[in-house]
């Protein structure tokens, strides 16, 4: 599971967007290295594709540096390169028509790490199907709070959908998901007992 | 079966775990943002920008007169007496000045729309 963002409060999110507001290039190390991760990791969850998660990764900062001017800081920082984010997987998978992972492809990609096993992989690469079976929308919401630890609110900025429709679509899409982990027959982790 | 709890299901989700980006891909961005800073930080072009400007303000003045003449003017000048001719000639000058000040108006608007997030910036 990613990490949320290791922030250390809004402030020091404010100072980079300022510096970014004022075309200091310094600051651009610090502020790609802050959010390079969670960023890219909710790309390749959305689109499931690495070659153009990494397309969306580069357009993303691009368009962050172009539209900083019109950030007016209603919403966090984070929340916003995720909307900008989001709104370009849409339209690459509105586009083109979704292309799939090639499993060995991703096979020897989990398989450089050597603390991964080939069960975990198999299982790792269970979930990823599982999760790009979802529908697009739902796909977004599911990722974005399992994934991302986003709240409804924060889930509603970035998909630009009413608080209401989030709740309900997060319900529809985590029983969505229940129901295809049951029938994939994959090995729940269980529960902490206290 | 027992139902999938919450917990269960974050867990479970845990192990589609995706590595970042390689350095290429993240060195490459970050060029690309510094080429993209440069041309936003660019001054522009003062000289090119005036004279557009300039232009389409005259442009504006000459159709608002064109359209009076061709419309108000020439109705006014079949109606009137000839007596009236010079004011008609006056109002010429009238229907410039209101142009002017509309063109004034827009001007003022693009400076403030157009500096508004650097002032934006000082908060």
């Amino acid at each position: 599971m990613d990490e949320p963002f290791a922030e250390s409060g809004f402030g020091d999110e404010s100072v980079l967007v300022l510096e970014l507001k004022r075309n200091n290039p310094e600051v651009i190390d610090q502020v790609v290295e802050r959010y390079t991760k969670p960023l890219f990791a909710f790309i390749v969850r959305i689109v499931d594709n690495q070659a153009t998660a990494e397309d969306i990764f580069q357009d993303t900062w691009v368009r962050v540096v172009r539209n900083i001017g019109s950030f007016r800081g209603d919403c966090r920082f984070s929340t916003w390169l995720f909307q900008i984010a989001l709104n370009l997987c849409r339209n690459q998978m509105r586009s083109r028509a979704r292309r799939t992972f090639v499993d060995i492809e991703e096979a020897t990609y989990l398989a450089e790490d050597p603390e991964v096993d080939g069960m975990k992989i198999l299982q790792a690469q269970k979930i990823r199907r599982l999760v790009a079976s979802l529908p697009p929308k739902m796909r977004e919401v599911i990722v974005l709070r399992y994934y991302h630890s986003k709240t409804d609110i924060e889930i509603a900025q970035v998909t630009g959908l009413p608080s209401g429709t989030v709740k309900s679509r997060l319900h529809r899409a985590t029983e969505l998901l229940r129901s295809k982990i049951e029938s994939a027959e994959l090995t729940v982790p269980s529960a902490e007992v206290e | 079966m027992n139902r999938i709890s919450d917990e269960q299901l974050h867990k479970l989700l845990g192990q589609f775990t995706v590595s970042g980006p390689g350095p290429e891909l993240v060195a490459e961005t970050k060029r690309l943002m510094r080429r993209e800073m440069a041309v936003q930080a660019a001054p522009v072009r003062k000289g090119q920008t005036g004279m557009i400007l300039a232009m389409s303000a005259f442009v504006l003045l000459i159709c608002f007169n064109l359209f009076y003449v061709a419309t108000v003017g020439t109705l006014l000048k079949r109606l009137l007496p000839g007596s009236y001719e010079v004011y008609l000639n006056h109002s010429m000058l009238g229907i410039s000045a209101a142009a002017a000040a509309m063109v004034c108006g827009m001007a003022v608007m693009v400076f403030f729309k157009a500096f508004q997030p650097q002032r934006a910036l000082s908060h």
